[in-house]
């Protein structure tokens, strides 16, 4: 579940969250496109490590997966 | 941490350092190589070594009518040139252009710099290798910066577990038993060297899986949130570029301008960059090497038409995070600070497969001295040795047979790249055959010693140029390959003899 979840789940969920602080962040575009696109080669990983943290082995995964949709709606709606 | 915990972050930095440690290698070493892909070039073909005049020959004749011939075969999407310089001193056109059946194409011409006479193009061979190979392992160019680009990722990803599971890493930096089992060797030169090297080695997984990854990030991210336009995240980050006049004018001379800029920034430029050729709104972009800031070239604007400086500057706009961008490739490839810094990265990258093939062997190790080792694991030896080992001896293979390979060969490339896989695949298959991982490892690293030290007997052998009169010539840079080459021969054929013949017993 914890693989599964650390495949599957973190890679998009690293990308909305990148996607979602290009949004969503204050200043100026060019700036946020600095820092989303540092934020996803590091998130990435974070959130891969994430998940053989929690006791929970649902824990991981429910996490990615709604960091993911939040992410996304913001990013979509942004 | 509870233990459960431990184990668990322990069993994923073990799994992922067996699944993916040779991976990370490979990029690692060939990283070590690419380093020197501008310093190769001179040693790779010797009719580039060229002692520039003091007052080299005006380049704007040859230039403009390379210009004027790619403006005439389509759409220019770039030209650019580049300007003699110590590692490269040839004048060197290049136009990526859009006929009107739509293929684009890539365009070189060469020119003598102190008689402009035109440099027949060699095919790529040894550096192209070296360097491609390490940033897209001679894959398709996207998929293979983003393959390259996840053993970055990876490597972070390691690193951070291996923090976390190493809780004594102030005690374990200062911990070296050599002399007790073998296990325990490993485990020490594996933190050791792990750790003394963090920051270097978090600095390098974080720029590459940077460099590779922004491949998909920024497609990705355009059709999320800027409604599948890429275009508008570059117009965002670069800015737009100002349109042509639409009035055909005479372009100013690029020699002048260069002057003007060296006179203004105090540095020769290196590139320039120009943009609407033959209009009144034609802009020169002059690149110069910054050394003492943490960006590889600062910029100076010039009117093309009127050669006047419009702008000098190091980035676009005050502030941090403009810097950020051109440093990643500046920090990755170890542009700042002349060759010393590229020395100590060399150092630093041997660390880093240093780590990574001990952290292979602990594992092997413990399964193929523990309770229940198997025959999968006595073959996963072999081929670590044989792969880790098999690689600098193919890199080293090819700087041979490119360099005996006639000027005017054609499929140069084509033959590298076989020799270098061929040799390769062969010294995985020696391991595999030999059944002893440390006189295999012994054999491949004196092999590749020799060939190494053998560098300088292959250029003078195809060039007639030994290291004596390459340096009384002015070539350091292939005086400097040679020497580099013995150096490094002497250096493994000391550590190959140092290689037991067999697996150590501890010592009481």
């Amino acid at each position: 579940m914890r693989l599964l979840a650390a495949l599957v789940l973190s890679p998009p969920a690293a990308l909305f969250a990148a996607a979602a602080a290009l949004t969503s962040m204050p200043g100026d575009l060019s700036d946020r496109l600095v820092l989303s696109g540092l934020m996803f080669p590091l998130l990435w990983p974070v959130l891969f490590f994430f998940c053989y943290w929690p006791r929970s082995r649902l824990a991981p995964c429910a996490v990615l997966a709604v960091a993911a949709t939040v992410c996304g709606f913001v990013a979509f709606r942004g | 941490m509870d233990q459960a915990r431990h184990k668990r972050i322990h069993d994923l930095h073990s799994w992922l350092g067996v699944v993916c440690g040779l991976f990370v290698f490979i990029v690692s070493l060939s990283g070590v190589f690419s380093l020197f892909g501008d310093e190769l070039r001179t040693w790779e073909d010797e009719r580039l070594r060229i002692a520039v005049a003091p007052d080299p020959a005006p380049v704007m004749p040859m230039f403009s009518a390379f210009a004027d011939e790619m403006a005439a075969a389509g759409r220019v999407l770039t030209l650019s040139l580049k300007l003699p310089t110590a590692a490269e001193p040839v004048y060197a056109g290049n136009a990526v252009v859009r006929h009107d059946d739509g293929t684009v194409r890539v365009i070189d011409r060469l020119w003598h710099p102190n008689t402009g006479a035109r440099i027949s193009l060699r095919e790529k061979g040894l550096v192209h290798w070296v360097v491609d190979f390490h940033r897209n392992l001679m894959l398709d160019r996207t998929l293979g910066r983003i393959v390259v680009g996840m053993s970055g990722a990876i490597l972070l990803l390691l690193i951070l577990s291996g923090v976390v599971i190493h809780r004594k890493i102030l005690r374990e930096m200062h911990t070296w038993r050599l002399y007790r089992s073998v296990r325990l060797r490993w485990q020490d030169s594996h933190k050791a060297m792990a750790v003394w090297s963090l920051p270097f080695h978090v600095m390098f997984a974080f720029t590459g899986a940077w460099l590779g990854l922004v491949v998909i990030f920024v497609p990705l991210v355009a059709a999320i949130a800027f409604q599948g336009n890429p275009g508008a995240i570059f117009a965002a980050v670069s800015g737009e570029g100002a349109p042509p006049a639409g009035v055909s004018a005479p372009m100013f001379s690029i020699d002048e301008a260069a002057k003007r800029v060296e006179a203004r920034v105090g540095r020769a430029p290196v590139v320039v960059t120009v943009t609407h050729w033959r209009d009144a709104g034609a802009v020169y972009t002059f690149r110069y090497r910054e050394d003492e800031a943490l960006i590889s070239h600062g910029l100076a604007k010039v009117g093309g038409a009127d050669g006047d400086i419009r702008a000098v500057y190091l980035v676009s706009k005050p502030g941090f995070l403009p810097r950020v961008l051109p440093a990643v490739t500046t920090l990755h490839y170890g542009q700042y600070g002349g060759l010393w810094v590229k020395f100590l990265y060399v150092l630093l990258g041997l660390a880093l497969c240093l780590v990574t093939a001990t952290g292979l062997m602990i594992w092997l190790e413990r399964r193929l001295h523990g309770d229940r080792p198997r025959p999968l694991h006595r073959v996963l030896s072999r081929v670590t040795v044989g792969v880790c080992a098999g690689m600098g001896f193919a890199t080293f293979a090819i700087f041979h047979v490119d360099r005996q390979l006639p000027a005017d060969f054609a499929g140069r490339l084509a033959v590298v790249g076989s020799v270098y896989f061929g040799t390769w695949i062969a010294a995985a298959l020696y391991a595999l055959a030999r059944r002893n991982e440390y006189r295999t490892c012994r054999d491949l690293l004196a092999a590749t010693a020799v060939l190494a030290a053998a560098l300088p007997v292959s250029n003078m052998a195809a060039t007639g140029d030994g290291i004596a009169a390459l340096l009384h010539e002015g070539h350091v840079y292939a005086a400097g390959v040679d020497i580099a080459g013995l150096a490094v021969g002497v250096t493994l054929m000391a550590a190959a003899l140092r290689i037991p013949a067999g697996r150590p017993e501890a010592r009481p």
